[in-house]
């Protein structure tokens, strides 16, 4: 344990705090441990209940005013180094004093807990909800506690508890610090939140000169090896929103490698590039890891069932490899060597990603998958596409697959078959042939090795079916394998 | 206007006149709950407290050696016991722990134990357990006696001159609680006289007794604090391993040792219910008639027995037999859960009910009412169908087949259980002059919501407010509760609480009668007032009326009694689902309960309860299942990020309907039974979709697509 210079400093609820411990301390264990913060649950310390769910707030510069943005984040999935300068704030900070709070009450009238371990999650991300959602919808509330698992109640009270809260939060203003100030007047949130702004900026220059290392994701990584992070010198720093956003560059889309899935799905250059990503992105997994997961680390980890990296294969992505001497650049698709093999050098990291942008794409793109849970659960088959079709014939087409081989795996024969060929249902029942030649699935817990043959299949001409409605007729498909 | 219930003894009244009692009331709990302040057992800090580890065995079976000297010669690792020597019978036994200053530290000593061990032949799998040389689990072997019910030969008989006759086999997998809090204590011992412990219990007032026995305590100077717990669904009736370890640890160092399992070490020890193989030939005649039922079931309990359910489950066939045994294997044992070996048996009775209803042409709703002889099931039945639609619903006789794409359909399943309580619970009521009022009892609540009723109770013997009652549970000063699982806590507990609340209301119109000027029977307590019921101005507001009682107060204590409470309760359910046929998911659109319960006390969290229950019913349907890797003898999804539970988004629209015909005017116990039908209505209702009927719980697109695949065979 290294004795820092400079100390950490952040704002926990109402209170500024200056530390001088490790850094590397999962942020859990802090609040829990050292802060009595102890509403914020432990339930899985994986990232998987939602019951640590606490706000993580940055200060935001817009002109000549600054506020505080806050995300709702798993404490499990959070380093102590991670905080400085930002605003932590747990269930204890939520607490307005005399009289609950809307979702508080909410959940309290509805009878929405039983058990209660769960609740003060529920609490954290709905609060969360009402800090960042852009309009009061309560399709899109549910969505986010969907990272809060309920073993207790059935969640039909959790959600209608977010239906009850509909009509008090219909009106607010955007995000930002009218929101804010909204919501305090409205007494879902703490008067102190007006003043956390203020706050934060006091701690600005501690925050800027500190040195070390950015750790953006970590998802995996501060799972597994949290004894080994709590021991570990250097200085884990979170990168700002504001740095981990997609921006287009020269008719490129660059994606710094710390952007994460969330960073990602609120993307407008993103969603010009594929509109359907917005949905798609949701299904890959809960809201409170999507804030944390990271798309370099998405590919760093080579899994072969990795959603975000099948689509950026079928995006023809260019992974861009720093290290502190130079940097390169390398198609993705020659970034897998092999069943958790890649092409990093020593020192290397994966700076960003590289693709065309919405104006120069020229393809629609589609993504299927295929889990046991519907919803948020690690694909057993995924898929992406993007294709242009010019008058009914194929011009160019890129189409990767998941959890049919040990790496993630582009169809490059498939997609040779196909260019150049009419757009119609035979075409694909024959491409289908191609791509079972071309994909090696083998037996596991997640499928056999024929389930996933067939799901790969029907989710080929999924892709077909969502593109294009119109050109291919559904019922071909039908007759084909009936 | 409250009656006076100047009966001779207590009673619970006619329904429509509760003011508190029948209504929805938020938990007392609650407030605490949402604001971060309700402590739990891993919550708790005490001075000098040092966090415990366990040290788990990696492989399914393995004789080892433990020295712990290693750990010890740690700095801040301060003790360590041997939990178990010799051999080990399951993935993740605990043969040890260790406590130290700190999480990482006791994390340290953990590993830094050594733990040598030679692998020993193991069969984690029932297919394993029961080759001819496989390595035994049990000295006497893998397969436990069998029990025979019934009638074999006129079961045979029945079978051969049936019109229809169905064989088939299906599978129940071993399922996991999933408590949210894991299982743990913390003992506060520190070398004296007594101890405390915080557990995360279903039975606070076990506790005592075998921590005592571990710390060389009497069993009265040890204390149980149970304020809230995280879920317990049958996993927690004991100390249990974390418990056992907190507190030899404790007596070794003589300092408060906090040890929670983590969740793969929930997955690997904390409980699971056992799983189910069953082999079954079933008949029934062309005119609707249930004929034959033969099921051999192998229970897979691991180490321990497994859990049977009903034979026959609620159906009446004109003869039935059943042979039940156990296989062992080298995993961990099976635990109560929630309507222990229930759900397995509903799940293959239903099934076999759906197939021989399309065999015979009849009616899937029909054939039930037809063949169940019950008029409370046939009316719940009735209820459910119409709420689902099943009367314009145009498969009712033969499965449907979708457009090819997808598919719709519909299920049902019924359920019963007991839900009857005991004796042993005793409560005190306790009014001060000042106008308080105190319900003490010290049994857990679980989430169930038993805290409110204890406020609920008194609130509507004295005409107040539930929140003006104060409810003092989950601690064994109190007076006894009693253990909760098997339904038995609302029977247990009411009881007593309405006896002293009683008992109290008597005693304080006994004291108000001569200030009122009115005899004893005409002394109402109605809306925060008490008064003459003749003449309902003269009288007093709730504190006027306290104010005249002694600086004592006034303090009454309950004992169970049996007429305040009953036993049997039924319930049906319906499920409405789609499947895609191209890729096997199955999404439940929704699912319709149909229960009675007797006197209903608090609808809000009968409701919660119920819709608690349908959901982990759709779990162990769609998605819950411990996976073993058959080659390597280890589990495979021993954490959530592959043991996947419903979250909110799989949601269907769940409706819990009381069954208002059910007119006992006593309350019942209702946390097990509806978690019963889920998987047989979601079964049946993807059976009747699509003509796919998936036998091996649960319904993976992968077997759904498996079994349509054998349709176009």
């Amino acid at each position: 344990m290294e004795n820092r210079s400079e100390p950490l400093r952040f704002q926990l609820n109402a209170e500024s705090l200056e530390t001088c411990g490790a850094t590397g301390r999962l942020l859990l264990d802090y609040l829990r441990r050292d802060r009595r913060a102890v509403g914020t649950k432990e339930g899985c310390r994986e990232g998987d209940c939602g019951a640590c769910t606490v706000l993580l707030g940055e200060l935001l510069h817009e002109g000549s005013t600054s506020w505080v943005r806050y995300r709702a984040v798993p404490a499990c999935m959070l380093l102590l180094g991670h905080v400085r300068g930002r605003h932590v704030v747990t269930i204890e900070g939520l607490n307005t004093g005399e009289t609950l709070s809307p979702p508080q009450r909410a959940v309290v009238e509805r009878g929405a807990t039983q058990c209660g371990f769960c609740t003060p999650g529920f609490v954290v991300s709905f609060t969360g909800y009402l800090l960042n959602a852009t309009g009061y919808d309560p399709e899109t509330a549910i969505d986010a506690i969907a990272g809060n698992l309920c073993r207790c109640t059935g969640y039909t009270a959790l959600v209608q508890a977010a239906r009850d809260l509909e009509p008090e939060f219909t009106k607010l203003p955007p995000p930002g610090p009218e929101r804010t100030a909204a919501l305090v007047q409205a007494g879902a949130l703490p008067e102190y939140f007006t003043r956390a702004a203020a706050e934060l900026e006091r701690m600005q220059v501690n925050a800027t000169q500190a040195e070390g290392l950015l750790l953006a994701g970590g998802t995996d990584l501060i799972v597994q090896q949290t004894s080994a992070l709590d021991s570990t010198s250097p200085e884990f720093l979170l990168p700002n929103e504001e740095d981990r956003v997609p921006r287009v560059v020269d008719g490129r889309l660059v994606l710094p490698g710390a952007c994460t899935f969330e960073d990602l799905r609120r993307s407008p250059d993103f969603l010009a590039l594929w509109p359907g990503a917005h949905a798609a992105l949701g299904r890959f997994a809960s809201i409170l890891i999507r804030e944390r997961a990271s798309v370099a680390g998405n590919i760093a980890n080579a899994s072969p069932i990795a959603d975000g990296t099948a689509i950026f294969l079928a995006l023809d992505a260019e992974l861009e490899l720093a290290s502190p001497a130079d940097s390169r650049r390398i198609p993705l698709k020659e970034f897998f060597l092999g069943y958790k093999q890649i092409a990093l050098k020593e020192g290397e990291r994966i700076a960003g990603l590289r693709m065309a942008d919405a104006a120069h794409l020229g393809r629609l793109v589609n993504f299927e998958k295929l889990s046991k849970r519907t919803q948020l659960d690690i694909a057993t088959v995924n898929s992406a596409l993007s294709i242009a079709v010019v008058d009914g014939r194929i011009e160019a087409l890129t189409l990767s697959a998941g959890g049919v081989a040990p790496i993630p795996l582009l169809l490059a024969e498939t997609a040779n078959f196909l260019v150049g060929r009419p757009l119609t249902a035979a075409t694909l029942i024959e491409a289908a042939a191609v791509l079972d030649g071309e994909i090696a699935p083998i037996s596991d817990v997640r499928g056999s090795e024929e389930y996933k043959r067939l799901a790969m299949r029907q989710l080929f001409w999924a892709h077909f079916l969502e593109l294009f409605p119109e050109a291919i007729a559904a019922e071909t498909f039908l007759e084909a394998i009936s | 206007m409250t009656s006076n219930k100047t009966a001779d003894k207590p009673g619970w009244g006619a329904r429509g006149d509760h003011k508190i009692l029948h209504h929805d009331t938020p938990r007392a709990s609650a407030p605490d709950k949402v604001s971060g302040a309700a402590l739990y057992s891993h919550d708790r800090r005490v001075p000098g407290m040092l966090y415990g580890r366990l040290v788990c065995v990696p492989v399914a079976c393995a004789r080892i050696e433990v020295d712990l000297a290693p750990a010890l010669a740690l700095e801040g690792v301060l003790a360590g016991v041997v939990l178990r020597d010799e051999e080990t019978r399951f993935m993740g036994q605990a043969v040890a722990a260790v406590a130290a200053e700190t999480p990482e530290l006791a994390d340290d000593g953990a590993r830094a134990v050594a733990l040598e061990f030679e692998e020993l032949p193991w069969a984690v799998t029932p297919e394993q357990a029961l080759l001819p040389d496989a390595p035994k689990v049990r000295r006497r072997g893998n397969r436990g006696r069998v029990r025979k019910i019934g009638d074999a030969k006129a079961t045979e008989d029945a079978l051969a001159a049936a019109d229809f006759i169905m064989t088939a086999d299906y599978s129940v997998p071993v399922q996991h609680h999933v408590c949210l809090e894991p299982h743990g204590v913390l003992c506060d011992w520190r070398g004296g006289d007594t101890a405390t412990i915080y557990a995360s219990t279903q039975v606070a007032f076990g506790v005592p007794g075998s921590a005592a026995d571990l710390l060389g305590l009497d069993e009265q100077s040890v204390r149980c604090i149970v304020h809230h717990m995280g879920g317990g669904f049958g996993s927690k009736f004991s100390l249990d391993t974390p418990g056992r370890a907190a507190c030899l640890l404790s007596r070794e160092c003589k300092r408060p040792v906090l040890l929670m399992n983590d969740r793969t070490q929930e997955f690997q020890t904390g409980g699971n219910r056992s799983g189910s193989i069953q082999r079954v030939r079933a008949a029934a005649n062309r005119d609707g008639r249930l004929m034959a039922l033969r099921i051999e079931i192998d229970k897979i309990g691991g180490v321990g027995g497994g859990a049977g359910g009903p034979k026959p489950f609620h159906y009446r066939p004109s003869a039935s037999y059943f042979e039940e045994g156990s296989v062992h294997t080298h995993t961990d044992s099976s635990r109560a859960m929630r309507a222990p070996g229930h759900p397995q048996v509903a799940f293959v009775t239903e099934s076999v009910m759906d197939e021989l209803a399309y065999g015979v042409g009849a009616d899937l709703l029909e054939f039930r009412k037809q063949n169940i002889h019950s008029e409370v099931w046939s009316r719940q039945l009735d209820r459910v169908a119409d709420e689902i639609g099943w009367s314009s619903h145009p498969h009712r006789r033969t499965p449907g087949r979708g457009d090819g794409w997808t598919a719709e359909g519909i299920g049902f399943a019924i359920s019963a259980w007991g839900g009857g309580g005991h004796g042993g619970g005793q409560a005190t009521v306790r009014i001060t002059r000042s106008g308080t009022v105190t319900c003490s009892i010290g049994v857990q609540d679980l989430g169930t919501g038993i805290r409110t009723l204890v406020a609920m109770i008194p609130a509507e013997e004295f005409g107040l407010q539930a929140d003006a009652v104060e409810a003092r549970i989950g601690d064994t000063n109190l007076p006894p509760g009693v253990g909760s699982g098997g339904s038995v806590t609302t029977g247990s507990i009411a009881p007593p609480v309405k006896v002293a609340s009683w008992k109290a209301r008597r005693a304080f119109a006994e004291h108000l009668a001569p200030l009122l000027d009115c005899p004893v029977e005409r002394v109402m307590f109605a809306a925060g007032r008490v008064f003459d019921g003749d003449a309902p101005k003269r009288g007093l507001t709730w504190h006027e009326a306290c104010g005249t009682l002694t600086n004592e107060g006034l303090q009454e204590t309950g004992d169970w009694r049996g007429d305040l409470q009953g036993s049997g309760v039924h319930g049906a359910q319906a499920a409405r689902v789609r499947v895609d046929l191209m890729t096997g998911r199955v999404q439940v659109l929704k699912m319709v309960c149909c229960q009675d319960s007797g006197l209903v006390l608090n609808p809000l969290t009968w409701r919660s309860q119920v819709k608690g229950a349908m959901i982990q019913g759709l779990g162990q349907a769609l998605l819950e299942e411990r996976v073993l890797d058959a080659d390597l003898g280890i589990g495979l999804n021993a954490q959530l990020q592959d043991y996947k539970i419903p979250g909110c988004l799989e949601i269907p629209e769940l409706v819990a309907l009381i069954d208002e015909e059910d007119t006992r005017e006593f309350p019942i116990g209702v946390g097990e039974p509806p978690v019963i039908p889920g998987p047989g209505a979601i079964a049946g209702a993807v059976h009747n979709a699509c003509g796919a009927r998936v036998r091996h719980l649960p319904m993976t697109p992968d077997k759904v697509l498996d079994a349509l695949a054998l349709l176009e065979d």
